[in-house]
């Protein structure tokens, strides 16, 4: 612990090292102020849908308190599936500025137009996202480690007071092991402060999410410390290892997220969003142009649903020419979701390959705003589409009014979250992953540092 | 005590130390003498453990230092040539940190009463090592010499580069730490000083100890004279 406050104070005798910490802090508080922005406005979206869906509530309610009414007029109110705030929105805005809040259900609609509206691309797309705290802990935290750590013995080296060091019986990798959390330490406490920090304004109990992020960030922390001592394994000067630790930061930030989203975009190439909008388009106009013929087909299909005397109305018409525009746009809709599987399931086999992926992945899933939870709304809202459809349809078809005994049946949207544990075995695997990588870096680094100290050192 | 026993390094196909034998005892000062290339840094290094011999070995204390580097190197003090230190630390943070890693722990006036043994007056311990001379950083490798309270010291051309008084200054602590039976291995260029200080002398050529010469032999000839005549022959 002395050994740790005689580096950090030799560190901070430094005046650029200063300047690096307080341009972090700013940098930090930046990104946080940015994160309460987009968790305002989610806080303060799901409030007016909250209210809206409630006051709508309550209007059926005192109708079906003194009449029937006829479902077509209510199938015509679209419901809102409303994605409840991330628990941690602070820490990454991941896909939020991307994928919807909320989706409007209703009954008539085709297809194609909320589908289109969501960007359903991979998400290692949005590293380049948002200047929110996980950018800057995925790519700027690393760089402030490195800009404090990348000398940690090559410029001792240098100046000579490597073989005073050494002189004195101190074992070569308890220093440098201890000089290296010590240089990391400023940087390492204002990046697990800015992480708590962003559960500061969160609703919901968001201890063990905060836990899990800490550990995260310290994963990630110590990663980029141990590739510090690689590189002063390498490294003949302070020069050179500041060339070496910037070239692992563009290699590992930079360059193999870049090519592993090339690769996975060309393994599984995502349809044409044009495509899917033509198809849709086609097959609205195709069932216009068809009309009685296809409610004649529909009915076939759905002989319970048939009206009395077969006299279809323009409502049971449209519902008739939908179900076909959803027969007919579904493969396109399915291979959508079928290569999005394939991406999100090859970035998660190959995420270590760069830590900084894996970090990313991890930090947006604690956050509430990573490919999972935004996944399972999509699949939510879905699954709402067809109990909508599954209400209204027969009783459209049927001419069943809506009386006050449906209340509680009426179709309603709450977003269901996953249980606790799916999130934290899948960030548990990434820290796990991350200290497996630290440890072999470092196991390179010993032995690099031990072979080096022997030879320079007798130089 | 310092010990070496047929002690050979190579480098490649150069042989640096050769079947080096070499003991001093407690209280001597061997001043080990020799052109540049002829071994003695390597010798010293090997001491140090920051190179491993090809063969014998080298003893500090007791410890052999190929089979225990660290556990050898805090039973010694060194002081090199260019006694390089934090430019950032003040001469008695320097003391107190290099100190510290060799699990000493001393109380501020304790070091401030080293460095002043050591030659350096409170007011420059005070000062950043970035504004010492070399014969100041020098003294403040002398101190950390005397902050560990090593029974055996290596030198590395302690004198080089030091005005005549600062290296008068330097041979009257090395009499008084051999009087405190610390075992010291000085290899230098400066035949003045061998002759004024070492107890004994030995000349290394090629690797070799060519010649050794006592005190009582050193006060009747003369050095340089001895020294060119192993030279050339």
């Amino acid at each position: 612990m002395k050994l740790f406050a005689r580096e950090l104070r030799l560190l901070l005798r430094d005046r650029a090292a200063w300047a690096l910490v307080l341009l972090f802090a700013g940098v930090l508080a930046y990104a946080l102020w940015n994160g309460a922005d987009l968790a305002r406005r989610q806080r303060d979206t799901a409030r007016a849908i909250e209210q809206s869906t409630a006051a709508f509530d309550k209007q059926v309610r005192e109708v079906l308190g003194v009449q029937a009414i006829d479902p077509r007029q209510l199938a015509r109110q679209p419901l809102t599936a409303s994605f409840t705030p991330a628990p941690l929105p602070l820490l990454a805005s991941g896909q939020a500025d991307l994928a919807p809040m909320h989706e409007s259900v209703s009954l008539f609609r085709l297809e194609q137009p909320s589908d289109a509206r969501v960007e359903i691309e991979n998400p290692s797309r949005l590293l380049a996202g948002r200047f929110d705290l996980a950018f800057v802990l995925v790519w700027l935290f690393p760089l402030f480690l490195l800009a404090l750590a990348y000398d940690l013995i090559a410029g001792d080296r240098e100046s000579g007071t490597l073989r005073m060091v050494l002189a004195r019986g101190v074992a070569p990798w308890k220093w440098i092991a201890v000089r290296a959390i010590a240089r990391g330490a400023p940087v390492l406490a204002l990046a697990l402060a800015a992480t708590l920090l962003s559960g500061w304004s969160a609703d919901a109990a968001v201890g063990a999410r905060l836990a899990f992020a800490c550990a995260v960030v310290l994963a990630y922390g110590l990663f980029w410390l141990a590739v510090a001592a690689l590189v002063n394994g390498f490294a003949k000067s302070a020069a050179s290892a500041a060339s070496a630790a910037g070239a692992a930061w563009v290699g590992i930030v930079l360059v193999i997220p870049t090519w592993l989203n090339v690769l996975v975009e060309s393994l599984h190439p995502m349809p044409s969003r044009a495509e899917l909008v033509a198809s849709a388009r086609q097959a609205a106009g195709d069932a216009e142009r068809r009309g009685s013929e296809l409610l004649s087909s529909f009915y076939k299909d759905h002989p319970e649903w048939m009206p009395p005397g077969m006299q279809a109305d323009f409502m049971q018409q449209l519902l008739a020419q939908q179900d076909e525009v959803g027969r007919a746009i579904d493969p396109v809709r399915e291979r959508f979701a079928a290569e999005l599987r394939d991406q999100q399931s090859m970035v998660e086999t190959w995420r270590f390959l760069s830590p900084a992926i894996a970090t990313h992945e991890a930090l947006t899933d604690l956050a509430g705003t990573g490919y999972w939870r935004t996944e399972a709304f999509r699949a939510q809202v879905a699954a709402f589409k067809q109990r909508v459809e599954d209400f209204y349809a027969p009783r459209i078809h049927g001419n069943k009014p809506i009386t006050k005994d449906d209340l509680a049946a009426l179709p309603r949207f709450t977003f269901a979250e996953e249980p606790d544990a799916a999130w934290q075995g899948r960030v548990l695997a990434s820290i796990a992953g991350k200290l497996g990588l630290v440890m072999l870096v470092l196991l390179i680094a010993l032995r690099r540092i031990s072979a080096r100290v022997l030879a320079v050192s007798s130089a | 005590m310092l010990e070496a026993k047929q002690l050979t390094k190579r480098f490649q196909d150069r042989v640096a130390v050769n079947g080096l034998d070499l003991r001093v005892a407690p209280g001597e000062i061997y001043g080990l003498l020799g052109p540049n290339g002829a071994g003695k840094t390597t010798t010293i290094n090997l001491f140090l453990g920051f190179l491993s011999p090809d063969g014998g070995c080298a003893v500090i204390d007791g410890v052999d230092v190929a089979a225990d580097p660290v556990g050898a190197r805090r039973k010694l003090a060194y002081i090199p040539e260019q006694v390089a230190l934090y430019p950032r630390f003040t001469g008695v943070e320097n003391l107190e940190y290099f100190s510290a890693l060799g699990g000493r722990s001393h109380t501020p006036n304790e070091l401030y009463e080293l460095l002043e043994r050591a030659g350096l007056p409170r007011a420059a311990a005070d000062r950043r090592v970035g504004t010492y001379s070399k014969g100041m950083r020098q003294k403040v490798g002398v101190a950390l010499a005397l902050a560990t309270g090593a029974k055996v010291l290596l030198l590395d051309e302690p004198t080089s580069g030091l005005d005549p008084a600062a290296s008068h200054d330097f041979s009257q602590l090395l009499r008084r730490l051999a009087k405190e039976q610390v075992a010291i291995l000085m290899a230098t260029h400066d035949l003045f000083r061998a002759r004024e200080d070492a107890t004994r002398v030995g000349i290394l050529i090629g690797g070799k100890l060519a010649a050794e010469y006592s005190r009582r032999e050193l006060e009747k000839a003369d050095l340089e004279k001895l020294y060119l005549e192993r030279l050339r022959a």
